[in-house]
């Protein structure tokens, strides 16, 4: 379990807080998502969670011990994915995972089966310098999971990769869950976190402005509604009633020649501009 | 000891294909080549600082005793003293015919008839000026690579981001100054066994030439490896590492001319590698303790520097003794 208790960092030391105030929980085998646009303040959190940041306020505990406390061997529990590949590039796909495999000090698990996993077997002994972005993100990726970690990380985990590519990497993540990993998912790809994430965490100038399920979030901030399009004066048009204005949507029935009529539902991303006021970028 | 040895692998691989390593050892061949055939034989030192013990209204370098006498001709010197037959004896230990007969005319021209001229060490003959070139390239050529190399493999990966990827794995701030440290040494000590044996041949203590040159290059590796945590560019850091190297050579100027020796010049890293070097591949004799207490408070103090540096500020991390 990793509980994360009011958590502040200001890398100027000016007051000027890049995360302000975090809290939330996660229990094990939890995909918890972190949403939010570019320099919200996500990879912060994560640089600090993983131990790279030094903790100035507050607290992130691990199964009750804080990371303050946390030894060399608390490195062989996690498994990191960074949003920008960073491989060796002189040495070959293979040689870069069997290099940080033996760097653990607990079981690591083939590098040519994890290769093999995210399609790149064919190119293990192709320079990684070669490798294209998207083969990078995979290397980089599967590099997280080299000693079956207890928790990981992943910072856009599919970012540039294709979407048969980008369907393989969930599905990994999904097989992690299973085995029993507590995952935390920094994206702002929305649909990603609303396929994936038991809990998402709308981040926003360094503060969370709505933690929640996606589900609970969507019933929360979220409504139903009808889109009509429809014929008025021979010209087609369009418009979105909420569902619950039914005497609304009675009159458009009986007034116009509707043309075609869908509910739908609003978007994790509707949700968060909701929430924040802000666009995701 | 896994991890250990998979970052030395990671590291010879890396420096097999970085194009650096192979100018260095290129330019170690050239040196050897300029060594053995187009630097003369016959060119000697200028200088040597002259010594005398019974002759002090010469005004000469005066000394209080034939112990202190032989000690300057160790470290290179000229010692004149009066024997019994109030002739005066010229020591050294293998200076050229030429510089001999410069010191008898000095010594006749205050009235003496008649010179002898005294070998400390019998056995020795005098070092060609190419071979006491040696030391010089050993100490600033050899030595120098893991400090140049070490530069090269720290701003690589800061470049390549991997040391991202090293911060968040188990591998500790020892094991990874203790691996760079070691496989570079290796690498400096061969290049420095490659340039004796070829330049010098093999008549000296092998045990004590490995010794000084891995604890030598160790020095420096270290030292390169605390500065390379601050520059971000192989090209600024170049730069800068240009300028150390150029104080740390200032030695040079005391082996080529013993009687410039200020104090201040014994507290480079190199002073006492390079006259070291000396004794070792001339068979000269010389006190071992200075040797020893200065590499080893270098040693000590650029270790613990290190240390500091990439904890801090190259594998910095959050935890207690992450």
């Amino acid at each position: 379990m990793i509980d994360v208790k009011n958590v502040y960092h200001d890398y100027s030391n000016k007051g000027h807080y890049a995360v302000s105030d975090i809290s939330f929980k996660m229990s094990k085998g939890e995909i918890f998502g972190f949403l939010g646009p570019s320099g919200a303040g996500k990879s912060t959190m994560q640089n600090i969670m993983t131990g790279i940041l030094k903790i100035q306020k507050g607290d992130v505990l691990y199964d009750g011990v804080s990371i303050k406390e946390q030894k060399k061997d608390f490195f062989n529990s996690i498994g990191v994915s960074f949003e920008h590949p960073n491989v060796y590039k002189t040495l070959t796909g293979y040689e870069n995972l069997k290099y940080y495999a033996s760097l653990y000090s607990v079981d690591t698990l083939d590098p040519m089966m994890l290769l093999d996993s995210v399609g790149l077997k064919e190119d293990a002994n192709k320079k990684a310098g070669e490798y294209s972005k998207g083969m990078k993100q995979r290397l980089t990726f599967v590099r997280s999971l080299l000693n079956s970690p207890k928790y990981m990380f992943l910072d856009e985990p599919t970012n540039g990769l294709d979407p048969t590519n980008s369907l393989m990497v969930q599905k990994i993540i999904l097989q992690q869950k299973e085995r029993g990993a507590t995952i935390i998912l920094t994206t702002h790809n929305m649909e990603l976190a609303d396929r994936l994430c038991d809990t998402v965490a709308f981040i926003s100038e360094g503060k969370v402005e709505a933690i929640d399920s996606p589900n609970a979030l969507k019933l929360k901030y979220g409504t139903k509604q009808l889109k009509i399009d429809y014929l008025e004066d021979s010209k087609e048009k369009t418009e979105i009633i909420p569902l619950e204005e039914k005497e609304k949507i009675s009159a458009f029935l009986m007034n116009y020649e509707i043309l075609k009529m869908h509910t739908s539902e609003a978007t994790l991303e509707d949700i968060f501009i909701k929430v924040t006021g802000k666009e995701l970028l | 000891m896994k991890g250990f040895f998979s970052l030395w692998l990671l590291d010879i691989k890396r420096l097999l294909k970085n194009s650096l390593f192979i100018v260095i050892s290129v330019t170690l061949v050239l040196i050897i080549v300029v060594t053995l055939w187009l630097l003369p034989k016959d060119i000697q030192m200028e200088e040597h600082e002259l010594v005398t013990y019974g002759l002090s209204e010469y005004g000469f370098n005066e000394v209080s005793s034939m112990e202190l006498l032989y000690d300057a001709v160790d470290e290179g010197g000229i010692g004149i003293y009066l024997n019994e037959e109030n002739t005066p004896v010229i020591v050294h230990n293998g200076i050229s015919d030429k510089n001999i007969n410069a010191v008898a005319v000095m010594m006749f021209s205050q009235g003496f008839t008649q010179i002898e001229s005294q070998i400390l060490y019998e056995d020795l003959e005098p070092i060609p000026f190419n071979q006491r070139m040696v030391p010089v390239f050993i100490a600033f050529e050899a030595l120098i690579v893991g400090l140049i190399l070490v530069g090269a493999l720290m701003l690589a990966e800061k470049e390549e981001s991997t040391l991202l990827a090293l911060r968040i794995s188990p591998i500790s701030v020892n094991l990874y100054i203790l691996s760079k440290t070691t496989l570079l040494a290796l690498i400096g000590t061969v290049y420095a066994l490659l340039m004796a044996v070829t330049c010098v041949g093999f008549s000296y203590n092998f045990l004590s030439l490995i010794a000084i040159s891995f604890f030598g290059s160790c020095i420096f590796i270290l030292l390169g490896m605390a500065f390379s945590v601050f520059f971000k560019t192989l090209g600024e850091w170049f730069f800068s590492i240009a300028i150390i190297l150029m104080v740390n050579m200032m030695p040079v100027m005391s082996y080529m001319m013993p009687s410039f020796s200020p104090d201040w010049i014994k507290f480079t890293p190199s002073y006492y590698i390079l006259f070291e070097l000396e004794k070792i591949l001339f068979k000269q004799a010389g006190q071992i303790l200075p040797v020893i207490i200065s590499m080893g408070s270098w040693l000590i103090a650029s270790y613990l520097i290190t240390y500091q540096f990439i904890k801090k500020f190259y594998l910095k991390r959050g935890g207690r003794n992450a």
